[in-house]
């Protein structure tokens, strides 16, 4: 029985790699710059094999804007939505995203304020990230401080993330309200509504390694988080230690989170509903959902990407489509109601 | 699951549909001419104007091109109703001839609920214009003649307005070229911010009070404790309200997608200020004509295949303007094509790298940026040439991006517009504007509405885009 699973799983696995791999050559082919089938072929060829070649437009497009985005699409899908099914997990509520410690406010705060202060862009991506980690450490020091003797501890610790949440969510509304909207204010608008636009192969680096980081850290402790949803003394009893299982996991949670928001803005939805998607295909075990949920989650981003630079000329705000679509499918997991997790 | 996606669906549809049903009905608009045309001026009528000349020998521009449409004094009713036809046919932006007869034009607007409001008809000493509109209600600009079809919505002015408050960011220098500078009481922080050049050419500003972060919202009780009696401010319904309320006058700012509308704008200050402000008005309105059809008459015979194109972009290289923009007009006047005239937006959208990459532009106009950054020209222009995305773009390639010149404010808002075109056009074909003496056109310029002499140096700083 147990063996059956564990092959299913190890299928369901495969077919959502081969889904993000089709996925991600079908991306390459497709925007509003046309490349076609053999000059694809050629150029990836020419690539590889090292010759050196006359650089073409072609190229640039492929390497220079559309791979990037397409790495970056998936990597943020795979961070929000990891960190989204660890909160889902460690405090055992289905609502819960990954901006409830209040991360990306935070983020976004930094990144408005570095608008603001006409900053580079990679200066506005280390303040977006500094203040997302600002925030949470704000949260949890809050956290401490009100729970005194109490033992409510995520109870609270979500109530201070909300204060934070909207003491952030207040900061970013005052800096919009100062700007000037004919230059500096539209900046602020579009990263706010998220978008990977401007994503280079350097902002990967930025990106790749906290995700990598932390996706690697929240894989290993996945069990734990099964444990932790038992609630804190059942965790305990069963040999976790709570405190330090907790702390680690909503570093890696806020460290993939802050670095998300501070190269794509802000992304909504995606860190709710992916991990839900991923418990309906692999059921509510942390260990087979939290590694479908990073699959997932990158295909669910890469798709909406695709749609927010193909669809028109104008670049559709990503935030905008993943609510877009997200809010439906949420009505659809309400309406199914009482299975799985939900 | 089955019933959380129907609602969906529905809320979705259902929400289409509400959309969809707000239909308006075309309005038609009918001018009545009579008498006849005893002195030299204008006639004005729904934003546009025609020039009414003594004689031929006092007509600058002939027949040419751009200005095909005149009239002499002593024009009849019927010769000024098909002039009115002929402006609005050439025009070809908002109205639709439907008849002209016998001293009579009858106009319907091509989109249904495209216009907003109606311009005051007026004419020289002798003629007298009547309008009337029919079909929809729309609100009626002060001034004379028009009956207005429903209820009526005048804007009062004051008569001789004394404190003026500059809250409009193009309002400030509007007022100086209108001789009204000394009249201002406050203005507002945009017009001085990424501006050097006004704190030196407009004697007054830097001693002006000003009111801050405007372009979000005008403290209303900071902007009363300056007791203006006539605000030039933002087409803000909420703060124009609480204008009117106070009892204060104001006239709003609007852009509009044409070229007509930078003329329409400075005839509406006009109105508000009294004679001498109409004749600089008429004088700067003159100008305009005059510039453009000189370029236009270059330009209009040129070939598709001869028109560059141009990608003008502001802010940063990926935020643009769309059709519904007036720098589509700029740049097809000055004899460019714009790859973004077919894109649904207005003055500031954001596209991607590869829909930049597809249009390849010839040329790249990059505004609203640099200045007080504290980077020189050539550093912005570094800086994207090092892009590795841009570097494929013809224009990179060819180094033809320019920065667009501002001066004392933009010069894609307010009244140098006409400059960016000529400017523009000297870039796209230096061929044919080789007799094209920028610097002395800004020189000029400055002298003739801002009485403000540049010398030379300053003129090519000020094309370059460096402070003073």
């Amino acid at each position: 029985m147990l063996d059956r699973k564990k092959k299913n799983f190890g299928g369901l696995a495969g077919i959502l790699l081969l889904c993000l791999a089709v996925l991600m050559v079908f991306s390459a082919m497709a925007g509003r710059y046309f490349v076609s089938f053999s000059e694809f072929v050629h150029i990836l060829g020419m690539k590889l094999s090292g010759e050196v070649y006359e650089p073409s437009m072609a190229e640039t497009v492929l390497f220079g804007t559309r791979f990037p985005r397409i790495a970056a699409a998936v990597v943020i899908g795979c961070g929000l939505s990891m960190s989204g099914a660890a909160y889902q997990g460690i405090f055992r509520n289905p609502m819960v995203s990954p901006d409830l410690l209040g991360a990306s406010a935070g983020a976004g705060f930094g990144a408005a304020l570095g608008f603001l202060l006409e900053l580079s862009l990679w200066a506005i991506q280390l303040l977006a990230f500094g203040m997302g980690l600002f925030a949470v450490l704000l949260t949890c020091v809050l956290g401490r401080l009100v729970r005194g003797q109490m033992d409510h501890n995520r109870i609270v610790l979500v109530l201070s993330g909300m204060v934070v949440g909207s003491l952030f969510q207040a900061l970013i509304s005052l800096v919009k309200y100062v700007a000037d909207p004919f230059d500096t204010m539209p900046s602020i608008a579009f990263w706010l509504m998220g978008g990977l636009t401007y994503v280079t192969a350097l902002d990967m680096v930025f990106l790749l390694a906290p995700v990598a980081v932390g996706t690697i850290v929240l894989l290993m402790f996945r069990w734990r988080i099964n444990l932790l949803s038992l609630g804190p003394d059942e965790a305990e009893t069963m040999g976790v230690s709570v405190k330090r299982s907790q702390g680690v996991i909503i570093f890696c949670a806020t460290l993939m989170t802050a670095s998300c928001v501070a190269v794509g803005g802000m992304i909504g939805w995606a860190g709710l509903i992916v991990p839900h998607f991923s418990r309906m295909l692999a059921g509510p075990d942390n260990r087979r959902m939290m590694p479908c949920a990073a699959l997932l989650g990158g295909i669910f981003l890469l798709i909406v990407d695709d749609a927010a630079r193909c669809l028109f000329p104008q670049e559709i705000p990503i935030g905008i489509l993943t609510a877009m679509v997200g809010a439906p499918v949420f009505i659809g997991l309400l309406a199914k109601g009482r299975r799985g997790f939900v | 699951m089955r019933k959380g996606w129907k609602m969906a669906c529905l809320t979705f549809f259902l929400t289409l549909a509400l959309g969809g049903c707000h239909k308006e009905k075309a309005l038609e608009y009918s001018i009545a001419v009579s008498g006849e045309a005893k002195e030299a001026g204008t006639v004005e009528f729904l934003g546009y104007s025609i020039n009414v000349y003594e004689d031929e020998a006092s007509n600058p521009c002939g027949t040419c091109q751009q200005q095909p449409v005149h009239l002499y004094v002593g024009a009849d009713a019927g010769e000024t109703a098909q002039a009115i036809s002929d402006t609005v046919e050439r025009a070809d932006d908002l109205w639709d001839v439907v008849s002209c007869e016998d001293g009579d034009v009858v106009l319907r607007e091509k989109e249904d609920g495209s216009i907003q409001e109606i311009f005051p008809l007026a004419a020289v000493e002798g003629l007298s214009l009547k309008g009337t509109a029919r079909g929809r209600q729309v609100p009626q600009v002060s001034g004379t003649g028009g009956e207005p079809a429903g209820k009526e919505q005048k804007r009062e002015f004051p008569d001789d307005p004394q404190r003026l408050a500059a809250v409009y960011g193009p309002s400030y220098e509007l007022l100086v070229m209108l001789g009204a500078e000394e009249k201002i009481v406050v203005r507002a922080d945009v017009q001085t911010a990424d501006f050097p050049w006004a704190e030196k050419v407009f004697g007054r500003i830097v001693e002006t009070p000003m009111l801050n972060n405007v372009h979000t919202s005008v403290n209303f009780e900071e902007l009363m404790s300056f007791s203006p009696d006539m605000v030039y401010t933002f087409p803000r319904q909420n703060e124009l309200n609480q204008l009117s309320q106070a009892g204060v006058a104001a006239l709003p700012g609007e852009t509009s997608g044409h070229l007509e509308g930078v003329k329409k704008q400075v005839r509406e200050y006009a109105l508000t200020l009294g004679d001498e402000a109409k004749k600089r008005a008429d004088r700067y309105c003159q100008y305009f004509d005059e510039k453009l059809s000189m370029i236009q008459e270059a330009t209009d015979s040129l070939e598709e295949k001869d028109r560059p194109k141009v990608y003008y972009a502001g802010v940063d290289i990926l935020t643009t303007y769309g059709k519904y923009s007036d720098i589509m007009e700029v740049i097809q006047a000055a004899g460019g094509t714009p790859v973004s005239r077919e894109l649904e937006a207005g003055n500031r959208t954001e596209i991607d790298y590869e829909q930049l990459m597809k249009w390849n532009p010839d040329v790249i106009f990059l505004d609203h940026g640099g200045m007080n950054h504290g980077e020189t020209v050539e550093e912005l222009l570094e800086e994207i040439s090092q892009n590795k995305v841009c570097q494929s773009l013809a224009a990179v390639k060819n180094r033809q991006i320019h920065m667009s010149p501002s001066g004392v404010f933009y010069w894609d808002m307010g009244i140098q517009k006409i400059l960016l075109i000529m400017h523009m056009a000297e870039i796209l074909h230096p061929e044919t504007f080789q007799d094209l003496d920028m610097e002395r056109e800004v020189m000029e310029f400055y002298q003739e509405f801002f009485q403000y002499g540049l010398t030379r140096e300053e003129a090519v700083k000020i094309l370059n885009r460096e402070s003073p």
